[in-house]
């Protein structure tokens, strides 16, 4: 009997031990396992932090790129606008040049016309030299008759007021 | 059962005799086996219950590290989300501040380009601006010029219809009001070149007296002999006609070619006037005073008349350094169909009269003369006698002024091969009627020109002045 206790106990330790082991394999399983998972957290942690650095400094750069952009693009804005207002100018003061331009023409024609009526007075007036009244005559109606446009523009003109000032061009 | 509950029931069960030693020994000896196997037992017990516990403890221990590692497996896996979360807009980021670097660039080329565009349309604003002053310079001047040439067209306009209704002094009156707007507005135009005397001036003859010029003309409307002044010989003002009347042998209407010259206070004025009776052109004198005039001419003759060469014009005297008075002239022979010639006559002290005949200088026998020669003018240079004359018709641009070399001032006189001094240039066209005069002890040459296109009667000539001096090789260059 006590062979029969003696061999249970040696059992019961044995199967006890086999047990323990057995749990204290496990454990020591779990624990590598979650050493192992500890240091990839730790790892990955790790990685995140550079990333959320790495984040930090891009999201740094874009918003400086962010704000030179903007800068960028209200230089630009600024440009276009300068620009535009100097084109509106240009076509203002071309418009204004092309006006004057076809005034004076008409003036230049008016004068040339106005300069042949007063050679033919005068023509009129040196006839009367030599008493040809004839010639004098036929000088004196053609001035009458060629003048008479440059009289009627000499009269609008008179009646014609001032050309407007040129606005000023905005120049940078 | 359990190894010691076994033992407790074998212990219980009561005994069928009494104990011997044996079995008492056997008894001591199962009782200390039974103790021994209960201590065993227990010890087992004690063993297992350790181990049992040892293994509790080690389960809940992996069961903990289980746990904890479900965690961090968990926390894992967030970490590598949030990382990977991180890591997406990271890129996001990247790429977004990438585009934001080319647009910045992109917007900056443009903005370039802007500026450029701003810059180069500047440029053609201020060309513009520029152009625009020009042109409204352009435009003042041109009124004004339009004006002025309204005013001096109407006060010439209202001299001629005061000629037409032989009011000539209304007609005179009009012209001196707007000569010099006549004079300022051709001077702005450009047009009459150097002339300075807008009006028609025909064999203008100048002179100095007193530190003012005065230039007498042949008739116009202005008169039988024109008068002008000057300060300066580039602003002149019309005096009017310094002839008032005509002798009774004489006709109106053909008073050409007048000269002055001064003989002690008093001041003749030679002339070509139409005799009534034969019709031709003669040369007479008138005396005044002043060089102002009024001239007076109350002769019953001609001074000179060549009837039978034509009649004589264009007169000039020419007073040598011995004081001796010369008149030069033309027979006017072209009206006889014959050519034209040249003559010198030495003239009374008075200058009323002729102290000599008539001599013959020169006649049109070149040419460029077209056998016309006139409007004679002498002058003396180092002991050498000039005498500058027209040829040709003096309606045309082929009119020009020559010259001939004398040894006295009635010859004899050569003619050199090329003898043209002036002709048409530039906007003085068919130039002639040159006469001499000094200018601050230099001198100078007055003589008339058609302008530009305007050729022949009933066009004007005007008034030239110029230089005259004498080359190296003996030769008037005006000019």
């Amino acid at each position: 009997m006590l062979r029969l206790v003696a061999v249970l106990c040696l059992f019961a330790a044995g199967y006890a031990r086999t047990q323990a082991d057995a749990q204290d394999s496990r454990r020591h399983d779990a624990e590598r396992v979650e050493t192992i998972a500890r240091t990839n957290l730790t790892q990955r942690t790790t990685s995140l932090h550079q990333a959320k650095q790495n984040g930090a400094a891009a999201l740094s750069s874009l918003d400086a790129a962010r704000a030179d952009l903007e800068r960028g693009v209200v230089a630009r804005e600024m440009a276009a606008t300068q620009a535009e207002q100097a084109r509106r100018a240009a076509d203002t003061l071309q418009s204004e040049l092309t006006n004057n331009g076809l005034k004076v023409i008409e003036q230049g024609v008016h004068l040339n016309e106005l300069l042949l009526c007063l050679k033919a007075a005068e023509r009129a007036y040196n006839a009367l030299a030599v008493d040809d009244r004839a010639t004098a005559g036929r000088e004196l109606r053609s001035t009458d008759a060629e003048c008479k446009s440059s009289s009627a523009y000499l009269v609008s003109r008179s009646a014609t007021p001032p050309t407007a000032t040129t606005p000023t061009a905005v120049v940078p | 059962m359990t190894a010691p509950a076994q033992v407790r029931a074998r212990v219980k069960t009561p005994p069928s005799r009494m104990p011997t030693p044996a079995d008492q020994s056997r008894r001591t000896v199962r009782r200390s086996s039974f103790v021994i196997a209960l201590v065993v037992a227990l010890l087992a017990g004690g063993v297992l219950a350790l181990q049992r516990s040892e293994a509790i403890a080690a389960t809940e221990a992996a069961d903990a590290a289980v746990a904890r590692e479900h965690v961090t497996v968990a926390r894992l896996a967030a970490t590598e989300d949030a990382r990977a979360t991180v890591q997406s807009h990271l890129e996001a980021m990247v790429v977004a501040a990438a585009a934001a670097v080319a647009d910045t660039s992109t917007a900056a080329s443009q903005r370039s380009q802007l500026l450029a565009q701003l810059d180069a349309t500047t440029i053609a604003i201020n060309g513009l601006r520029d152009e625009l002053a020009a042109v409204g310079q352009t435009d003042a001047n041109q009124n004004a010029n339009l004006d002025g040439l309204e005013t001096c067209l109407q006060g010439i306009r209202t001299a001629s219809l005061a000629g037409m209704s032989d009011n000539r002094g209304t007609g005179m009156q009009a012209l001196q009001t707007v000569q010099s707007v006549c004079a300022q507005t051709f001077r702005a135009l450009g047009v009459g070149g150097s002339s300075s005397f807008v009006f028609d001036f025909a064999d203008p003859f100048v002179l100095s007296h007193e530190g003012s010029y005065f230039g007498y003309a042949t008739n116009s409307g202005a008169g039988r002999v024109q008068l002008i002044t000057s300060p300066d010989l580039e602003s002149w003002s019309l005096v009017g006609d310094v002839l008032a009347d005509l002798p009774a042998w004489a006709v109106d209407n053909y008073t050409w070619a007048p000269a002055v010259a001064k003989l002690g206070d008093r001041w003749l004025l030679y002339y070509t006037v139409r005799e009534r009776a034969s019709g031709l052109q003669c040369i007479s004198a008138a005396v005044a005073t002043s060089p102002r005039g009024p001239f007076t001419d109350g002769s019953s003759e001609p001074l000179v008349c060549q009837r039978s060469l034509g009649g004589s014009i264009d007169p000039s005297p020419f007073i040598d350094d011995d004081g001796r008075l010369f008149l030069l002239f033309k027979s006017d022979a072209v009206v006889r169909g014959r050519a034209a010639s040249l003559w010198s006559v030495p003239l009374t002290p008075d200058g009323r009269g002729l102290g000599w005949f008539p001599i013959e200088l020169t006649r049109a026998d070149r040419g460029w003369e077209n056998r016309v020669v006139e409007g004679p003018a002498m002058f003396e240079d180092d002991g050498r006698f000039y005498l500058l004359y027209s040829g040709n018709h003096w309606g045309t641009p082929a009119y020009a002024t020559g010259y001939l070399s004398c040894t006295t001032p009635i010859g004899p006189c050569t003619k050199p091969g090329d003898n043209v001094v002036l002709a048409t240039h530039g906007t003085q066209v068919g130039p002639g009627g040159a006469e001499v005069f000094l200018r601050d002890g230099q001198r100078w040459v007055s003589y008339h020109a058609w302008e530009g296109d305007d050729v022949g009667y009933p066009n004007k000539r005007r008034l030239h002045t110029a230089p005259v001096t004498i080359t190296t090789d003996g030769r008037p260059a005006i000019g």
